[in-house]
């Protein structure tokens, strides 16, 4: 399997990439005394820091209540209880505003550092949320039968001998399949200041390390499954976590900001992430998740809930981004697996349904609305067709700005949008 | 001579050869073959760490000389007497008279009524926790654990312990039955009924949720069903909702009696009436006989051995005894691709830990770090339940789980996982090299440390098993373990024997020659250290445990002891 000369690269390039590394400051705001080892930035141009923070909404949001086309009539008539109506809108335009609840996602939109791609889907919808976050999650209707996500795709592809381990990072219990890859596995943590082994004396943590490491004559034969292969594998897992424990720790750890992030588990996650973005370890791109939109009943208090959630962690975020040099470096990618059934049902709640905006934020993002509305007359069964397959956000960011090459990701390659210059 | 082989032969062919890409000796299609496997140590324990919780080496032992067909019977068909657990409904008074009690005397009974239902659901969970443990009826809870991660609901939507034990009940009693009276069940169960939404789904707005998990994930997977049938199966299941208490509720006023058109068959359909036409589809024995191959197996099976068990579990009306005892006589279960092969979930890792070490840990600190691994009972994360295999190891779970062993072992305290005085420290092993100063100051003010620990604690992002954990090891907690008598009744004593030992009897897995060694040079140092000569560690009473157990400790952080 192919999987595994990958492997056994991985694991000769962490060691070169040791000697190669250089040190870096760490914290941009009074913390310049700490220092951390980091990867050396390699010269390639504009694109050699960007990060892109991938949020993922999970359950399938609603997102006609998120930008909701508030003038339409058949909007209106599909949601007599469900709907934000015009008095309530943050109105973008005469057609659609905002949840009265995204107040700082508003204000982002009149800086024009919102952006938000209409209508994105892919051909044949899926249903299930497993199904249609695997096509999501590779880019791909094979879904995981076609290798790994799509980060690990552009890892291989982009930057294939930065063995780097934070350079993706995954802050959750459970790391997405968009995260999955052999080559480039992710760093996956849910507390920074738990992410250690206890062992009680020094030699234990020497053995520890020394444990890590392959043999090359002992699993060098390995089979494609079997124990071997999966030793190895976990193998490469312990190689990452001694070698980012400390840095991920002294990161968030030391992290000061004057931006107050709320104080549930998103403004968490969002404040490790900018710290470390901030301490620039190398890390590309950082995945967080956040739960519960599956609002099949009583929806509305659920997800007013939701988006006020989401508009104070993700304003804090970018009020704390504004006011760093790393800012110009970051993008945010808000998706979800599907929008919700454009007919509000019999519970107060709404339907798995089909296509949903895309929201993309950043200091150097295209502020505005890209792409096209979709129809609430002209449904599939009883869904929004998608405008813009959601492929195109991707390759634009592949592409722009990574300065990759979209089709070597994607195999394919999708229309530019404009949300990034 | 017959150029016929035996299968003995083969099997000994199987055990000799390296098994190459190329070189596949045991294929499905041999498995129909009435061929045994070898019953030695390797099997017999690889069939105890699947179907049951895994073992001493005793309990391998004593597996062997049993023989296999005994082993299965027993894990099939002996039942432990055991008393399950008292549950009751617990409930706030109406709103009505709460309303009419001062401000404080609310706060007060919704504090308790939460407190109580919480305490539930704990016990509740640790009673199964030690039930595994026990391991006396160990395939029974193996497929009640199963059949939770399959029929999944959770404490955390449907908000009250009483039907999530219930539901729990409810797979146990069948989860060595038939799957046709646990699809049934579940289709009707309270929690389900919650969890999914199904509760207000009625006639005439009818709610799809629970009608399409039921076809998706509990029955015949994607691609075998349409969007029309979803919303068709929704409209038979109208009306079934659940009472105040969690009871079963038929609310004939809300079901839609009317004719619909389910994955083509036509009629006045009810929720009954549904689950029979999904148990007639061909994808649904499919379906069934795949996951269960995977959980067990860790990998999918392919074309052949799926329509192989497939047939089988439909010919067998569903049973799950007969469709288990072929999956455990069958040689390809035991294959290389298969044995010690699949990562250790949290409650195997938790539990098998306690069961190999032999320490009687307090169930609810084994439930409590599962929880922190990613798999709380009663609560999975969504409805496809956990995903099984590599995905339960991430760089800070592998630590984590040693952290949890060391903790189960007695030389890891709670508070040396939140210390960070390894970043307090000065940076002696990262000298700055761009020419500043160094500070001398501590990398992480007292402010910050603090801050950072009282976010752990707030509850937030598993903060309350670490309050559990915390609690358990503030009661004292310390365990019964005494690694040096052990060795010495044994009477091994040299650092070779030592090690393998501790490595033998605490993975579920044969360690690779590469970590004995690294181990052996770990063992000979501290032995060296201690300036004791090889072969009389054992006489230097609590400095000698002392080593064992960080050997033990170092032994179960490893990669190998995630295996199984």
């Amino acid at each position: 399997m192919k999987h595994d000369t990958h492997d056994i690269d991985r694991r000769s390039l962490l060691a070169g990439a040791a000697a190669v590394g250089g040190w870096i400051v760490l914290g941009s705001h009074g913390n310049a005394r700490v220092k951390v080892h980091g990867e050396l930035s390699k010269n390639d141009g504009k694109s050699s820091s960007r990060t892109l923070v991938l949020l993922q909404l999970t359950g399938g949001n609603d997102a006609l209540n998120m930008v909701a086309p508030y003038a339409d009539d058949a909007y209106a008539a599909a949601r007599p209880n469900l709907r934000i109506k015009p008095n309530e809108a943050l109105k973008l335009d005469d057609f659609r505003g905002l949840h009265p609840n995204l107040k700082g996602m508003r204000a982002l939109y009149g800086d024009g550092r919102l952006a938000i791609v209409e209508g994105c889907g892919y051909p044949n919808p899926i249903r299930s949320h497993f199904q249609s976050f695997e096509i999501w999650h590779t880019a791909d209707p094979r879904g995981r039968n076609s290798g790994p996500g799509w980060i690990g795709k552009l890892c291989d592809s982009a930057w294939p001998k930065v063995a780097t381990p934070e350079m993706v990072v995954h802050v959750g219990a459970t790391a997405p399949y968009s995260v999955f890859s052999l080559t480039h596995p992710p760093l996956a943590f849910q507390t920074p200041a738990t992410y250690r082994w206890a062992g009680t004396e020094s030699d234990d943590l020497v053995a520890y390390r020394k444990a890590a490491e392959d043999d090359a004559k002992t699993l060098e034969k390995a089979h494609k499954n079997g124990q071997d292969a999966m030793l190895r594998r976990l193998r490469g897992v312990l190689v990452d976590a001694n070698e980012s424990s400390r840095k991920v720790r002294l990161a968030t750890g030391c992290y000061t900001t004057t931006v107050k992030y709320p104080d549930d588990d998103l403004g968490e996650s969002l404040r490790v992430t900018a710290a470390l973005l901030d301490a620039r370890l190398g890390s590309r791109v950082v995945s967080i998740e956040m739960g519960g939109f599956d609002t099949h009943q009583n929806e509305r208090g659920t997800h007013d809930n939701l988006m006020k959630r989401l508009d104070d962690a993700l304003t804090a975020f970018m009020t704390d981004m504004k006011s760093r040099s790393i800012g110009n470096d970051v993008v945010v990618v808000v998706f979800s697996e599907f929008g919700r059934r454009v007919k509000e049902n019999g519970s107060g709640g709404t339907d798995h349904g089909e296509a949903a905006p895309m929201l993309v934020l950043g200091n150097q993002v295209k502020g505005g609305l890209h792409g096209k509305h979709p129809s609430l007359t002209d449904l599939d069964a009883g869904d929004l067709k998608f405008t813009t397959d959601f492929r195109a956000v991707y390759g634009t960011l592949i592409d722009r700005w990574f300065g990759a090459d979209q089709e070597a990701v994607l195999g394919a390659r999708y229309p530019t949008l404009e949300f990034l210059t | 001579m017959s150029n016929i082989i035996s299968p003995f032969v083969l099997s000994l062919i199987a055990a000799l050869m390296p098994i190459g890409d190329e070189i596949v000796v045991e294929t499905s299609a041999q498995a129909t073959v009435a061929q045994a496997v070898e019953w030695n140590a390797r099997n017999a324990e690889h069939l105890l760490n699947r179907a049951a919780f895994g073992g001493q080496s005793s309990d391998i032992e004593a597996a062997v000389a049993l023989g296999q067909d005994v082993l299965i019977d027993r894990l099939l068909n002996q039942r432990a007497d055991v008393e399950v657990p008292f549950v009751e409904p617990i409930e706030e008074p109406s709103a009505r008279a709460l309303k009419e009690l001062p401000d404080d005397e609310q706060k007060r009974i919704k504090r308790d009524v939460t407190d109580r239902d919480r305490r539930q659901q704990l016990e509740y969970v640790g009673w199964w926790i030690e039930r595994m443990t026990k391991g006396n009826d160990p395939l029974l809870d193996r497929m009640t654990l199963f059949w939770h991660g399959m029929f999944t609901s959770s404490v955390e939507q449907v908000r009250r312990s009483y039907p999530m034990i219930r539901q729990s009940q409810f797979l146990r009693t069948n989860a060595l039955g038939s799957y046709s009276a646990l699809l049934s069940g579940i289709a009707r169960d309270p929690a389900m009924l919650l969890y999914l939404n199904n509760t207000s789904n009625r006639k005439g707005n009818p709610n799809e949720n629970l009608a399409r998990e039921l076809m998706e994930l509990f029955s015949l997977g994607v691609g075998n069903y349409t969007e029309a049938d979803v919303k068709e199966a929704a409209r038979a299941l109208t009306g079934r909702a659940t009472t105040r208490t969690g009871e079963f509720e038929f609310r004939a006023k809300q079901h839609d009696g009317g004719e619909k058109t389910v994955l083509g068959v036509k009629g006045k359909h009810d929720g009954d009436a549904l689950v029979k036409i999904v148990l007639e589809q061909d994808a649904c024995p499919r379906f069934v006989a795949k996951k269960i191959l995977t959980y067990f197996e860790g990998v999918e099976p392919d074309t052949a051995r799926l329509d192989e068990y497939g047939r089988f579990l439909r010919e067998n009306s569903f049973e799950m005894k007969p469709f288990l005892k072929k999956l455990f006589l069958d040689p390809a279960f035991y294959r290389d691709e298969i044995v010690g092969a699949r990562v250790q979930s949290p409650v195997d890792y938790m539990v098998g830990v306690a069961r190999r070490l032999g320490v009687e840990a307090p169930p609810v600190m084994l439930g409590s770090g599962a929880a922190l691994l990613g798999q709380r009972l009663l609560a999975p994360p969504n409805v496809k339940g956990w995903d099984e295999g590599p995905t339960w190891i991430t760089t800070s779970s592998l630590m984590q789980r040693g952290n949890l062993a060391g903790l189960m072992l007695g030389i890891v305290r709670m508070d040396d996982v939140l210390n960070q005085a390894d970043l307090l420290a000065k940076e002696a092993d990262a000298p700055l090299q761009d020419g500043t100063m160094q500070d001398s100051e501590p990398m992480m003010s007292r402010e910050q440390r603090d801050e950072m620990t009282k976010r752990l604690k707030s509850g937030k992002k598993g903060g309350f098993a670490y309050e559990a954990l915390r609690k358990t090891q503030d009661s004292g907690w310390a365990p019964t373990l005494n690694f040096t008598a052990r060795l010495q009744r044994l009477g091994l004593a040299s650092d070779d024997a030592i090690v393998d030992y501790v490595l033998d009897e605490l993975l579920a897995i044969r360690a690779p020659n590469d970590t004995r060694a690294k181990l052996r040079a770990f063992m000979t140092n501290e032995r060296v250290q201690l300036s004791i000569r090889d072969g009389h560690l054992l006489e230097a009473g609590p400095a000698a445990e002392h080593v064992l157990r960080r050997l033990a400790h170092l032994v179960l952080s490893l990669p190998e002891a995630q295996l199984m």
